[in-house]
């Protein structure tokens, strides 16, 4: 039996994080949470693994490649158009024709080794399901005993039957397929729709519950999952980085090859520094921080809670938390960031986030001296010049120029 | 150009075969072929065309320990059966394998058939002599191959090869001997490996990536005999050598296609993982480091061939703007027959493989006549990596596509550094200037995903794409540092589309290119810096006005172009020295297209091979 691994979306709401990478390609703790998923399925007796690419895919063919490197044979087909779910699903469909059965996963999740494995038990179809705090963003799953009794897609708040939401991912007989090809056909893209009729037809899906599904939609998600994969980290200084005995790292650190720290730093775990870095001297870098491969931490420099992506250069005397920086973004000296509770609504939902920073894209340039208020969101490639105080949300390549 | 194969101590033989052959079907894809030592006799299999023809006739063939193969790239004679290799002897007793050109072929062709009128060629190539001289050599020592001793064996194969001249990596097997493969180097590339049980001979190193992790790199001259136990290694002079093997410096996924469909479209997108390895370790805020420079020089000279030669111009650009140290720049096969003169001066060698012919001889040429040399090189294990005084590998992992896409930006690199650091050196470039630059280098890689993943890119490179509908002329201008991607994006489209393209300086113009614009010829004036980007723009007017369909290249904050161009590509804004990077992957990207609209194989052009190992 195979896995097919749906990837095909870029995650819009993440804005500029996702321009040049989709969703799953995203780094968090340390690696794309497609790895984290893929590391997941890698310990069940699934071996062959099909993703379904459309966004962006070529940084994903370019990741895993035949998938060696994962102990997984690899295996990938690109979507024609962005079609929806069920469209994503035929067009893996083609390379899995002989097998009777295949496991069906989002890239954008991350659910554990031990609910799959729960999964392949069943005999028949199968679905892993969740509790949720915000049920109506997913398709609502009803449940008679084990067996699914009905879902509904994204239904309206007030019409809410049940907490339980499907994980997208499930088990599917091939006679499943067959109908779900033909629905295809007529216009239905949805999977959960076309599985919701096939229900009413009669078909039973058994369902397995997790406590360990993680969804990523908006981007305060990935401080959040990045604070729970960050759990993971061990303790591992690679003896191929340069750490200076006058610097303190306590706790579940990993420090990569390459990377150079200098005298006086405090790092306090869990914290994940990639390879090719250059932290310090004198920066301060605590709990549940993120830092990829190719950043550069300036002096006095004070990081907590952060996801910063890969070549990001933060000079001296900056103070950095709760944020999410996006790749190759340049944060002058001086940028102060203030984190509290934010307020957000996104499409009629109101979202209540316990603390929040800044949020930038790819390639942004924050000028000497700036201040962002909490909850700041940048897109990709926005200029702000000196001290400008920055609250709000600026689209991409917007020049943010101070004087007031 | 061709790619040698053996195997020897493993039971799945023909299987490796045709899977190094696939790995080498780059060097050369005329016809292959490939021969087994099965109990009493040799077993060959031969095919016209691509590796497909031939695995049809290695189905079913018993099994063997011990077997060679081939994949050519014809120089002497066409592309055949008869002159596709192996080669035998008259009595079908011994089979050769010959990357290279025997040069005194005549003379030797003279002495056989003195020797021995019965002898009748086979085939129009050369190396099928190799195969006689070992015969006749086994004759004249009254040897009876089936019994002979490695000793006697090995002291004939010697007498053959010290009768030889020009390059060649050979490998022979003797027939009822499944227990051995003869080889030699002399200026053609060959590695061997063994692992005590198996070994395995190749023309290069991505063609074992996943087979062994250490092998063997052999100098010139080298000689011996790859037996089911070991490896011996004799020297030119016939000394043992003892050597201890050596890590292979690549993994094996760098070298498959890992779901792309083709190896150049792969390497185009591996380009933003090439600069962050290539100046790792090397750029800092104040210094450049990692790699020596082994002589200040007062003047430089750079040798290079296509794609190579191209990157060398731009370092020139480079390298007199930031230390005002002239240079002289040559084909390498101009330098090497040329008569280099003026004050000692330091020699450049730039070469994806490390093991193009004339890139290596123009090496040679200068550590004769004494002047320090720098290898700008891939390939770090290659031949041109280990003659050179200071090598700077551009890390850009294994290139199998023939048309060189990554090895260029990180050739560019390169170039980039040591004009960096001579500038250091010279006390013209700057601290505040290095700051500067290191801080947009770094956010090169995300420009260059940034572009990759453009939208609006794909969809203007579509639209240019279609100005190529059915034409067979093209142009390329720039001026200044744009140039050198004027001339790669005119090698670019000829080598894979087949369209007629040329690229020119765009002061060039009115002195001769401008009489072939016509009207709907395309044109791509790909943007320089200052004031020489402004006359490029006249340039634009100039054949815009002559009928030509203009596609300017452009960057973000440029505004003027619209106004000059009936297609304007526009990428990230980057340092003044990088940007031209960001306009060739335009330049890669447009002839990927047209060449793939056309039904072109971008990874296999017609009559080209990837590394250029013979004149």
């Amino acid at each position: 039996m195979q896995a097919i691994i749906l990837a095909g979306g870029r995650g819009k709401r993440l804005g500029g994080l996702t321009d040049s990478r989709s969703k799953v390609m995203l780094p968090l703790a340390g690696k794309p949470m497609l790895e984290w998923l893929l590391n997941e399925l890698e310990q069940t007796k699934i071996k062959n693994v099909t993703i379904v690419h459309y966004y962006a895919g070529e940084r994903i063919l370019t990741h895993f490649g035949s998938g060696r490197d994962f102990n997984l044979n690899i295996k990938y087909s690109k979507q024609e158009t962005d079609r929806g779910t069920v469209g994503s699903l035929i067009s893996g469909l083609s390379i899995s024709e002989n097998d009777d059965r295949v496991l069906i996963l989002n890239g954008d999740n991350i659910v554990d080794s031990k609910s799959i494995n729960s999964l392949l038990k069943i005999k028949g179809n199968g679905l892993i399901v969740s509790e949720h705090k915000t049920p109506h963003n997913f398709g609502v799953v009803e449940l008679s005993g084990n067996y699914v009794k009905s879902i509904t897609e994204k239904p309206d708040k007030n019409q809410i039957k049940s907490r339980i939401v499907s994980t997208g991912v499930w088990l599917l007989n091939k006679d499943v397929f067959e109908k779900i090809k033909l629905d295809f056909e007529e216009g239905q893209t949805e999977l959960s729709t076309t599985i919701s009729k096939q229900i009413k037809e009669g078909l039973k899906i058994e369902t397995v519950r997790t406590e360990n599904w993680h969804d990523v939609d908006h981007p305060w998600d990935l401080s959040t999952l990045n604070r729970y994969l960050l759990k993971r980290t061990e303790r591992n200084l690679s003896k191929e980085a340069e750490i200076n005995d006058f610097s303190s790292i306590e706790g579940d650190v990993h420090i990569g090859k390459g990377t150079i720290i200098h005298a006086g730093c405090i790092i306090q775990g869990p914290v994940h520094i990639g390879d090719d870095c250059e932290i310090g001297p004198l920066a301060v870098i605590t709990g549940s921080t993120s830092i990829s491969s190719g950043c550069r931490i300036g002096p006095f420099t004070r990081i907590r809670s952060s996801l910063i992506m890969r070549d990001v250069q933060i000079d001296s005397n900056c103070s950095i938390h709760h944020s999410i920086i996006g790749p190759a973004t340049s944060l002058k000296s001086n940028v102060q960031v203030d984190a509290s509770t934010v307020d957000k609504i996104v499409r009629n939902t109101h979202y209540h986030i316990r603390r929040l920073g800044l949020v930038t894209g790819e390639a942004c340039m924050l000028e000497q001296g700036v201040i962002c208020a909490p909850g700041t969101m940048l897109g990709s490639q926005v200029y702000v010049s000196r001290r400008v105080n920055l609250e709000g949300e600026h689209n991409t390549g917007s020049k943010v120029i101070g004087g007031s | 150009m061709c790619g040698i194969f053996g195997v020897t101590g493993d039971s799945s033989t023909t299987e490796l075969l045709i899977r190094g052959l696939k790995r080498m079907e780059y060097r050369g894809y005329d016809s292959s072929g490939i021969c087994l030592v099965n109990g009493k006799q040799l077993i060959r299999k031969r095919a016209v065309g691509p590796l497909s023809n031939l695995e049809p006739l290695v189905e079913n063939l018993p099994d063997s320990e011990c077997g060679i193969a081939h994949t050519r790239w014809a120089t002497h004679g066409a592309p055949t059966q008869e002159n596709a290799h192996p080669h035998f002897s008259t009595d079908s007793k011994i089979a050769v394998v010959h990357n290279g050109i025997i040069e005194n072929e005549v003379e030797l062709r003279k002495k056989i058939k003195s020797i021995d009128d019965g002898i009748n060629f086979q085939s129009e190539t050369d190396s099928e002599l190799v195969a006689h001289l070992l015969s006749i050599e086994f004759k004249n020592s009254k040897i009876d191959i089936k019994t002979a001793k490695e000793e006697e064996i090995l002291s004939c194969w010697k007498s053959v090869l010290d009768t030889l001249e020009g390059s060649f990596a050979l490998a022979v097997v003797i027939e009822s001997r499944k227990d051995f493969i003869l080889f030699a180097r002399k200026f053609a590339p060959l590695i061997i490996s063994h692992d005590g049980e198996r070994g395995i001979l190749a023309s290069d190193v991505s063609c074992v990536v996943g087979l062994t992790e250490n092998v063997f790199y052999l100098n010139e001259g080298d000689w011996g005999i790859l037996t089911n136990s070991e490896a011996q290694i004799f020297n030119i002079d016939g000394d043992l050598v003892e050597t201890e093997p050596k890590k292979l410096e690549w993994k094996l996924g760098e070298a498959e296609l890992g779901g792309y469909p083709t190896f150049m479209l792969k390497e185009i997108y591996e380009q933003p993982r090439v600069v962050r390895d290539c100046l790792r370790g090397r750029l800092s805020r104040d210094k450049i480091k990692g790699f020596s420079i082994p002589f200040n020089p007062r003047l430089l000279r750079i040798v290079g061939c296509g794609t190579a030669y191209n990157a060398g111009l731009l370092a020139r650009y480079y390298i007199e703007q930031l230390s005002k140290i002239p240079v002289i720049l040559d084909h390498a096969h101009e330098f090497r027959y040329g008569a280099p003169s003026g004050p000692k001066s330091l020699v450049i060698g730039i070469s994806q493989s490390g093991e193009t012919a004339d890139t290596l001889a123009a090496i040679d040429a200068a550590q004769e006549r004494g002047y320090p040399t720098l290898g700008i090189v891939n390939v770090e294990s290659s031949t041109i990596a280990r003659n050179v005084d200071s090598l700077l590998g551009i890390r850009a992992g294994p290139e199998i596509g023939v048309a060189s896409t990554k090895a260029f930006t990180g050739q560019v690199l390169g170039g980039l550094l040591v004009a960096m650091k001579l500038g250091q050196l010279s006390k013209t470039f700057h601290r505040e200037d290095l700051s500067y630059f290191d801080r947009h280098a770094r956010m090169l890689p995300t420009s260059m995903e940034r572009m990759l993943n453009d939208q609006n890119i794909k969809t203007k490179l579509w639209e240019a794409q279609q100005y190529f509908v059915g034409k067979n002329h093209a142009f390329f201008l720039g001026r200044n540092t744009s140039y050198p991607i004027a001339l790669e994006g005119a090698l670019k489209l000829k080598e894979i589309s087949y369209i007629h393209a040329e690229g020119y300086a765009g002061g060039e113009l009115k002195h001769g290119p401008l009489a072939l614009v016509e009207e709907g010829t395309p044109i791509i004036v790909i943007a320089s810096e200052g004031s020489s980007h402004k006359k490029l723009l006249g340039n634009a007017r100039e054949v815009a006005s002559r009928g030509a369909k203009v596609i300017f290249i452009t960057h973000q904050e440029d505004d003027l172009a619209e106004s000059h161009a009936d297609l304007v590509i526009k990428v990230p804004r980057t340092h003044d020295l990088l940007q031209p990077l960001l306009y060739n992957i335009i330049c890669q990207l447009l002839s990927l297209n047209i060449a793939e609209e056309r039904g072109c194989n971008v990874d296999r052009p017609r009559n080209l091979a990837k590394s250029v190992t013979v004149e």
